[in-house]
């Protein structure tokens, strides 16, 4: 049996276009391979965003 | 390291790959797990990323779409697909804005479902779902709120319309299964290859196919379930038409082939009918003929019988004479039939028979005047009748056979014997007599006439004549007495004193018969007669 309260709770707000530019500086590219040279140098990858 | 990226690359690529053959077949959900992935992976696959703004477009979320071609397009500026895609969308700005729209109404109806205003986000949804039909998650929520609502069938009809855009969709799939426990039915579905060109759908709605070698997603399947009562529906048309065509083609044959069996059977039936009463009426035509033929065999029989008889007779008449017993041999020889004869016996017949019968003639007179003396009247009318039977006319033999069945109480006999007097003696005393007779006797007068007209009674003419000839003999009487009582001599003057009590009955008899002839002979034998004085 569907829970409407659960179910409600998956739906995730879509992107709507005055957001487009924060949703692109905001997203995330961090990949493997940054995750593997990363480790391989040891240090910590900071995103850009984060920094 | 080299060995590490090229790893990363390849296992890239292979979601990629992955990707790209789930966006094939209309799996776009998987497709954007696996580009995801993808990109994981190596963040710089163009490729992966493009194809993956190309799912987010079909998925209806534009603005997505357009993030992820930015991104590739700052990644990798030259030569890019992207570019294209994002000059696209530039350059229809209506359609942007529409996209851009129908975001902002589905945000806005998912806050008011979360608010508990399921009636508001479902207005909200449908009005943005007719300017942007490919937003899945808007399905999906709409039917979310159909579903709690109880209108099972809108919300399948909506979900209907997302798995058409993304086949595999985990949560469309789980609604209808939701939907199919709580209705206790089955979707079933069909694919349906739509050809968008041919439905002349708009050119956004189609795929952009780029460069980056992802193939044009451009079939789309469609699924269709029916319900119970469209199946239902169906069958009781398919029943009335099966009923239609029963009644109006298969019933009317079958019915013009039993007419017709029915009228050949008649056919048959009457020509054998035919057959048998022309059958029958010739066995008819033929028993007729037995039984003519037995009647004529019986006939014949019967006339040689007679034949025989009359055989007998005349010898035994022959021998009775012979022997002197005349009565019988008279017998004999009145009873054979001189037609059953042979020309020989017919001779010896006629030879022997005057002689027979006039010596039977006097036993038979003898016999009678005996039994008439003797008072036997029954026994003397039977010789006399067999007198008659030599000579029928002979009056004596008549008068003496009347008057023994007059005082035998025969009276009918009587009348006839003085109807045969009347008819023999015509215009006679004698038949005057005899009409007396049966007037007295009760019977009635036969006349012979030709008209069979209406004739006077001559019994009563001869009544009235007799009355008359009584009345004149009574005057001439009564003149003599009247002179021989007072010794005068009265003068007929013939005028009478009418005392007026008399019958008036009107004379019509035929005075030209000659009385006087008749009075002296009356048998007509030249011999005058004394049986009295007339």
């Amino acid at each position: 049996m569907l829970d409407f309260d659960e179910e409600i709770k998956k739906f995730r707000p879509c992107l709507d276009v005055e957001n487009v530019e924060e949703a692109i500086r905001s997203q995330d590219l961090t990949d493997i391979v940054d995750l593997i040279r990363e480790m391989e140098s040891g240090y910590t990858y900071i995103p850009e965003r984060e920094r | 390291m080299s060995t590490v990226e090229e790893k990363a690359r390849q296992i890239s690529g292979m979601y990629y790959n992955q990707g790209l053959d789930c966006a094939k077949i209309r799996d776009l959900s998987g497709a954007e797990d696996r580009l995801r992935l993808s990109l994981q992976f190596d963040k710089t696959n163009i490729q992966a990323r493009n194809l993956l703004g190309l799912v987010y477009y079909e998925l209806g979320e534009g603005v997505a779409a357009l993030r992820e071609w930015v991104l590739s397009e700052n990644m990798h500026p030259a030569n890019n697909p992207a570019s294209a895609y994002i000059a696209d969308i530039r350059r229809e700005k209506k359609r942007l804005q529409q996209m851009n729209d129908a975001i902002h109404q589905y945000n806005e109806a998912l806050r008011s479902c979360r608010e508990g205003n399921e009636d508001i986000a479902a207005i909200r949804l449908r009005r943005l779902l007719n300017k942007n039909p490919r937003l899945i998650k808007a399905y999906q929520l709409l039917a979310l709120i159909e579903i709690k609502q109880g209108r099972y069938s809108h919300a399948r009809r909506m979900l209907k319309k997302a798995i058409r855009i993304d086949r595999t969709n985990p949560i469309t799939l789980r609604y209808l299964q939701e939907i199919d426990e709580r209705t206790d039915t089955t979707t079933s579905f069909e694919f349906r290859v739509k050809d968008n060109r041919k439905r002349g759908r708009a050119a956004d709605d189609e795929n952009i196919d780029g460069n980056t070698g992802a193939p044009r997603i451009s079939s789309a399947a469609a699924f269709r379930d029916t319900p119970h009562y469209v199946t239902m529906m169906n069958m009781l048309f398919g029943f009335l038409v099966g009923v239609l065509l029963l009644g109006f083609i298969v019933v009317p044959a079958v019915r013009r082939s039993t007419s017709r069996t029915a009228n050949e059977k008649i056919v048959d039936y009457t020509s054998q009918l035919a057959d048998q009463t022309g059958t029958i009426n010739q066995l008819r035509d033929k028993l007729d003929t037995a039984n003519n033929t037995a009647s004529d065999a019986q006939n014949l029989a019967e006339t040689n019988e007679k034949a025989k008889d009359s055989y007998d007779s005349l010898i035994q008449a022959y021998m009775c004479h012979q022997r002197g017993e005349l009565e019988k041999a008279g017998d004999l020889i009145l009873k054979v039939d001189i037609s059953l004869l042979s020309t020989a016996a017919a001779e010896i017949y006629d030879t022997y028979k005057d002689e027979i019968l006039n010596s039977a003639y006097d036993e038979y007179l003898f016999g009678g005047n005996n039994a008439f003396f003797e008072k036997k009247w029954e026994k003397a009318a039977e010789y006399y009748e067999k007198a008659l039977l030599v000579k029928p006319d002979d009056y004596d033999t008549l008068t003496l056979l009347v008057e023994a069945y007059e005082n035998a109480k025969n009276n009918e006999k009587a009348i006839e014997i003085y109807q045969k007097i009347y008819d023999t003696y015509p215009n006679s005393r004698r038949s005057e007599e005899a009409a007396a007779s049966i007037a007295r006797l009760g019977g009635t007068l036969k006349e012979k006439t030709a008209d069979d007209s209406t004739v006077p009674n001559r019994s009563e003419e001869a009544a009235s004549r007799n009355a008359e000839n009584t009345e004149e003999e009574n005057s001439t009487e009564d003149t003599a007495s009247d002179e021989t009582t007072s010794g005068e001599t009265v003068s007929d003057t013939g005028v009478y004193e009418d005392t007026g009590n008399y019958e008036t009955t009107e004379d019509t008899t035929d005075y030209n018969t000659d009385y006087t002839t008749d009075y002296t002979d009356l048998d007509g034998d030249g011999i005058p007669d004394d049986e009295g004085a007339y």
